[in-house]
C-alpha cells in the first residue's frame, strides 16, 4: 500500500455541503484521501493540501453526512426475496416502487401476477400485510384461493406474527377445524378463516415455509439487497440489532461488507437473549468474534430485550394499562435476571441496547442500570433504550441524571399512531409515545429508527415522523414533542452515531472522519416540515466510494 | 396407535427446579431417544462421560438423547429437532422462565409430527406465594399455572407441613382443583412425563384385561363404578368406566397418578364430545382413545393441556367400540368425573340396533 501521504486527495464540490458540525455549518468542497475526510470548506480550504483531482459530480447536488439507522435487521435483505403485500408503497432492492396495495383483491391479483413466475414446487410468500388499514374486513382464505396454480400461498403480516394462508397451505399444515388452539381464526361456521397468529399456530406453516425469515439474514443475496436498499434511502451505517453470532455468519458478513463495491458500514449487536445468564459466554465469542472487525463492520454493542411490543399487546405497561383492556404483556428478561445481567454487561465495559416497549419495561431497564452504575460507577458507557416508546417525563429525567441514550421508534407514529389512539394507550397517553420532544430538551442524547424491516429503513421518513407526528389518517400526535427539522436531521445521523459510539468516525462531514456521505437533490434543512420526506436521494458515498440510487421505477 | 411424537412442555420461574428434572430425565431415559429444547446450556450438567457430542447448537449424548439450544429461537431449534433422523421418542420444551408454557405447549396441538402429552409447571414451594403477589411478577406466574396441567410443588423440603398447607390453600384459592404433585430436589417419576406412552400402556392393559375378564373387571373392581345399566352388553363388550390398576400404568409402587379406560357404544357428537372432555376436572391430566363422531367416523381423540384434538388415522373402520384411556390425580375421584360427563354422550347417542 503506498504511503497515506501519497495516496490520491479528490476534492468534491456541491452546491452545499450540509456538516451538521456546529462549529462550521456550511461547506461548498470536501477533500478525500484513502476514503477519510481530509479537508472541508471552502475551495481554497480544500484544495491547501497540495496536488488533487476535482470531482464536480457534485456540483448541482447537496451533501450531508451519510444516514446511520441506529436500529434496523438485516432481515430487510431477506424479505426481498418474497412479493411485496404491503399498504404503503416501498422501494426494493433494484430501486424499483412496488406500489402499496390499498384492497384485499389488489393483493390477490399482486400473488397472482408472481405466482406464474415460481417453480412448481415453490411455494408462494409474500409479506408486509397489516390488516389495520382494512377496517373491519379481513383477509381470508376465501381471498387467498382465488390465486391460481394450486400452490400454498402464505402472507406474512408487518408485525411477523401473524400471516394468511391459503386452504392448500392450511391442507398441507394439518390445520382444520378441529385445529383447538388460540390463534387460529375461525369463520361462524367453525372453519379455519387461514389467519393464524403467533408460535403455535404458524409453526406447522412455519416449518413448512422453512422459516426463512430468519435463517438467511447473512446470506451473500440477502446481504447485497439489504446494501441496496439501505443505500438508496441515503443510509451509509446500518445495524443489525440483533445477531446471534454465528461464527461462519459473522466471518461471512465480515468478508462481503469490506469489499469497496459493498456500500454499508454494518454494526451488529450480539443477541444477550441467545446466552441469558451466561454472560460470560457472550463475552467470550465476543471477543474472539470481535478480531473479525474492520472499518466496516463492527461487532461489540451487546442487545437485551426487556418485553414484547404494543401493538401486540406484549409490551409491560404501568398503571392504566392498555386502554382497550388487554392484560399486561410479557416479560422477554425476567427484571430480576435482567438486573444480574445488565450488571455484568456493565461491569464488563460492554456498551448496551436495551428494548424496552412499555413503561414498565423501561422502568425496570431503568432499575437495573442505576443499580449497575451504583455498583461500579463508569462514565461515558452510552447504554441505550431502544425503542423506549411510552417512557413518562419522569423516566425521561431518569434517563438523562443516569447518562443515558434512547432511540426511539419514530416512524410508529405514522404506521400504528391510530391505533394507539384508539386501541392500545388511549387519546391522552398515545400523544406522549415517541417523545423526542422531551428528549431534546432535557438534553439526552437521541436517535430515531425504523426498526426495518417491520417499517421501511427510511431515515428521512422517520425524521418527516418526528418532526411532524402525523398518524397514517392525518392526526397529529402529540404536538409539544415535534422537534425541528434541523434536530430531526441530527437525530438520523450524529445522535445515531452517538448511540453507536462512533461519532468520532461518523455522523458528520469533519475532518479525520470517515468519507461517507449522503448525496441530495436538494437542502432538507431547508425543506418545509411536509415535504422533509420527499427530498430526492441521489446515493451515497461511503468511504469515498461512490454509489448511485438506483433508478426508480 | 401413532407416530406423532410425544411432547412435553415444563414451564416455570427460574429457580423453580426445572434444569434439575432435566438433568433428570437426560440420564435417566430409559433407553428412549429424549430430544430435550433448554434456554440455556449453562445449567446443564450432564457426566461428560455420556456426551458423545456438543457441536455448539446440539449435545448429543451416549444414550441416544439430545440437548438442544433454544437461544436463536424456538421455531428454529424445533425445526432442527424434527428434521433429526431417526426422529427422538419424545420431546420435551423447557419453556423460559417467564414465558407461558400454555402458549408453547400449543404447538403439539396444531403440528401433525407432534402430541401434547402435558404441560408440567414447577414451582418453588418457599417463593410461589411472594412470587404470586409480587406486583411485576405475580401476572407472569399466574399465567404459567393457569397452564399447567400438572404442578409441580418443588422444594418441599425447605417449607413445613404448615406452610405447604397455606401454599395449596393459596393456589386452591386462586386456581381452583388442579393437579398436583410434590417433590423435593425436582424428584418426580420420569415416567410421568411421557403420558402417552403410559396411556397406551394402560390401554393395552386394559383390552387384555377384557378379554381375559371383562364383567369381573366391569363392577367388581371399579370403586367408583357407574350404574348397573352400564355394564353387561351384548358380545361381552362392556361400557362405563373402568379403573386400571396403576401398576399397570407404571411399575412404581409410588405411583401418584391413577387411570381407567371408558366406553360406550354409537356414533358421537364431535362438539358435545369435545364440550364434555374439556369440562372435565383439572384432576384429569390426558384423555385418548379411538371414537366414532359425525364428523370424522372413526379418529383418535386427545385431551391435552385441557385442550381436544382429533387425529385422522386410515383404519379398517367399522362400528367398533368408543373406548377412552385416561389418566388423572390419584384419589381426586376422576373415574366418577368420566363417568359424568362422557355417560351423557351415549345416553343420548345413536346405538346401532
Amino acid at each position: 500500500m503506498k504511503h497515506e501521504a501519497e495516496q490520491p486527495v479528490t476534492i468534491y464540490r456541491a452546491r452545499s455541503i450540509l456538516t451538521m458540525n456546529p462549529a462550521q455549518p456550511r461547506a461548498t468542497h470536501v477533500a478525500v484521501r484513502g476514503g477519510r475526510i481530509l479537508a472541508v470548506g471552502s475551495e481554497e480550504q480544500a484544495a491547501a493540501w497540495g496536488q488533487a483531482s476535482r470531482d464536480d459530480r457534485y456540483a448541482d447536488k447537496v451533501l450531508m453526512p451519510g444516514l446511520v439507522e441506529g436500529h434496523c435487521h438485516l432481515h430487510e435483505g431477506v424479505v426481498w426475496l418474497y412479493v411485496y403485500v404491503g399498504f404503503y408503497d416501498r422501494r426494493g432492492p433494484d430501486g424499483k416502487i412496488w406500489k402499496g396495495l390499498k384492497t384485499i383483491d389488489e393483493v390477490v391479483q399482486r400473488l397472482s401476477e408472481v405466482q406464474a413466475t415460481l417453480a412448481p414446487d415453490q411455494h408462494l410468500i409474500g409479506w408486509g400485510f397489516d390488516p389495520i388499514y382494512f377496517g373491519t374486513q379481513r383477509m381470508s382464505v376465501q381471498d387467498l384461493d382465488k390465486v391460481p396454480g394450486g400452490r400454498s400461498v402464505v402472507v406474512m403480516h408487518a408485525s411477523m406474527h401473524l400471516m394468511n394462508v391459503n386452504t392448500r397451505a392450511l391442507e398441507m399444515a394439518g390445520i382444520d377445524r378441529d385445529t383447538d388452539i388460540e390463534g387460529i381464526s375461525k369463520f361462524p361456521n367453525g372453519e379455519p378463516t387461514g389467519e393464524l397468529c403467533e408460535f403455535a399456530a404458524m409453526f406447522p406453516v412455519t416449518r413448512m415455509i422453512g422459516n426463512p425469515f430468519r435463517s438467511l439474514g447473512q446470506s451473500q443475496e440477502c446481504l447485497a439487497m439489504f446494501g441496496q436498499v439501505a443505500q438508496a434511502a441515503g443510509v451509509t451505517t446500518a445495524t443489525d440489532l440483533v445477531n446471534e453470532l454465528h461464527d461462519e455468519g459473522i466471518v461471512s458478513l465480515a468478508r462481503i461488507t469490506q469489499a469497496d463495491d459493498y456500500p454499508l458500514r454494518i454494526v451488529p449487536a450480539a443477541s444477550g437473549m441467545l446466552f441469558g445468564r451466561d454472560v460470560e459466554a457472550c463475552l467470550g465469542k465476543l471477543s474472539q468474534l470481535k478480531q473479525n472487525n474492520h472499518d466496516k463492520m463492527q461487532l461489540g454493542i451487546v442487545k437485551l430485550v426487556v418485553d414484547g411490543s404494543i401493538q401486540g399487546f406484549t409490551a409491560r405497561v404501568l398503571w392504566p394499562g392498555y386502554y382497550n383492556g388487554a392484560p399486561n404483556g410479557i416479560w422477554v428478561t425476567a427484571p430480576d435476571d435482567l438486573m444480574h445481567i445488565v450488571e455484568q454487561y456493565h461491569r464488563a465495559g460492554i456498551q448496551l441496547h436495551i428494548h424496552t416497549n412499555g413503561d414498565e419495561a423501561t422502568e425496570v431497564a431503568l432499575d437495573a442500570i442505576e443499580r449497575a452504575l451504583t455498583l461500579h460507577p463508569r462514565f461515558d458507557h452510552r447504554h441505550t433504550l431502544q425503542h423506549c416508546q411510552m417512557a413518562s417525563p419522569a423516566q425521561f429525567r431518569r434517563i438523562a441524571r443516569l447518562g443515558l441514550c434512547v432511540n426511539l421508534f419514530a416512524n410508529h407514529i405514522f404506521y400504528w399512531g391510530d391505533a394507539h389512539i384508539e386501541m392500545t394507550m388511549g387519546p391522552d397517553r398515545a400523544n406522549r409515545m415517541n417523545s423526542c420532544g422531551t428528549a431534546q430538551r432535557m438534553g439526552i442524547p437521541f436517535a430515531i429508527h425504523s426498526d426495518a424491516p417491520i417499517t421501511p429503513i427510511g431515515p428521512l421518513f422517520t425524521a418527516w415522523c418526528a418532526v411532524n407526528r402525523r398518524t397514517a389518517s392525518g392526526r397529529v400526535l402529540g404536538e409539544s414533542e415535534r422537534i425541528s427539522v434541523p434536530d430531526a436531521l441530527r437525530a438520523i445521523t450524529l445522535g445515531a452515531a452517538y448511540t453507536l459510539s462512533m461519532d468520532d468516525r461518523i455522523g458528520s462531514i469533519e475532518v479525520g472522519k470517515f468519507a461517507d456521505f449522503c448525496v441530495l437533490d436538494s437542502d432538507p434543512s431547508e425543506a418545509e416540515p411536509e415535504a422533509l420526506k420527499d427530498v430526492g436521494i441521489a446515493g451515497t458515498m461511503v468511504g469515498g466510494h461512490a454509489f448511485e440510487s438506483p433508478r426508480k421505477a | 396407535m401413532t407416530h406423532r411424537i410425544p411432547l412435553v412442555v415444563l414451564g416455570g420461574f427460574l429457580g423453580a427446579g426445572k434444569t434439575t428434572l432435566l438433568n433428570h430425565l437426560l440420564t435417566q431415559s430409559g433407553g428412549r431417544r429424549i430430544a430435550v429444547l433448554v434456554n440455556d446450556f449453562g445449567p446443564v450438567n450432564v457426566d461428560a462421560g455420556l456426551i458423545a457430542e456438543h457441536d455448539g447448537e446440539t449435545i448429543s449424548l451416549t444414550n441416544g438423547c439430545v440437548c438442544c439450544s433454544i437461544g436463536s429461537g424456538l421455531e428454529d431449534a424445533l425445526i432442527r429437532v424434527l428434521e433429526r433422523s431417526p426422529l427422538p421418542d419424545l420431546i420435551v420444551i423447557e419453556a423460559s422462565g417467564v414465558s407461558d408454557p400454555g402458549r408453547i405447549a400449543q404447538v403439539g396441538l396444531s403440528d401433525p409430527m407432534l402430541q401434547l402429552e402435558t404441560i408440567v409447571v414447577m414451582v418453588d414451594s418457599e417463593q410461589v406465594v411472594a412470587q404470586l403477589d409480587d406486583p411485576l411478577l405475580g401476572d407472569t406466574l399466574a399465567r404459567q399455572i393457569a397452564a399447567a396441567s400438572l404442578l409441580v410443588l418443588n422444594k418441599t423440603d425447605l417449607v413445613d407441613s404448615a406452610g405447604l398447607s397455606a401454599v395449596r390453600a393459596r393456589l386452591d384459592a386462586q386456581f381452583g382443583s388442579m393437579a398436583m404433585l410434590e417433590a423435593s430436589h425436582a424428584r418426580v417419576p420420569v415416567q410421568l412425563l411421557a403420558g402417552g406412552a403410559d396411556l397406551a400402556a394402560g390401554l393395552e392393559t386394559a383390552r387384555k384385561l377384557d378379554c381375559v375378564d371383562a364383567p369381573a373387571l366391569g363392577m367388581e373392581a371399579a370403586p367408583h363404578a357407574p350404574d348397573a345399566h352400564h355394564h353387561h352388553h351384548a358380545a361381552g363388550k362392556i361400557r362405563g368406566v373402568h379403573p386400571v390398576d396403576p401398576q399397570a400404568l407404571s411399575p412404581d409402587p409410588d405411583h401418584p397418578f391413577e387411570g381407567g379406560s371408558w366406553r360406550g357404544e354409537g356414533v358421537l357428537d364431535a362438539d358435545q364430545l369435545t364440550a364434555a372432555l374439556k369440562r372435565l376436572p383439572r384432576t384429569v391430566i390426558r384423555v385418548k382413545g379411538w371414537v366414532t363422531t359425525e364428523r370424522h367416523g372413526r379418529v383418535i381423540v386427545h385431551l391435552a393441556g385441557g385442550r381436544v384434538r382429533f387425529e385422522r388415522v386410515s383404519s379398517k373402520a367399522g362400528a367398533a367400540m368408543n373406548e377412552l384411556v385416561y389418566i388423572g390425580i390419584r384419589g381426586a375421584d376422576i373415574h366418577t368425573a368420566m363417568h359424568d360427563a362422557l355417560g351423557k354422550l351415549t345416553d343420548h347417542c345413536d346405538h346401532p340396533a
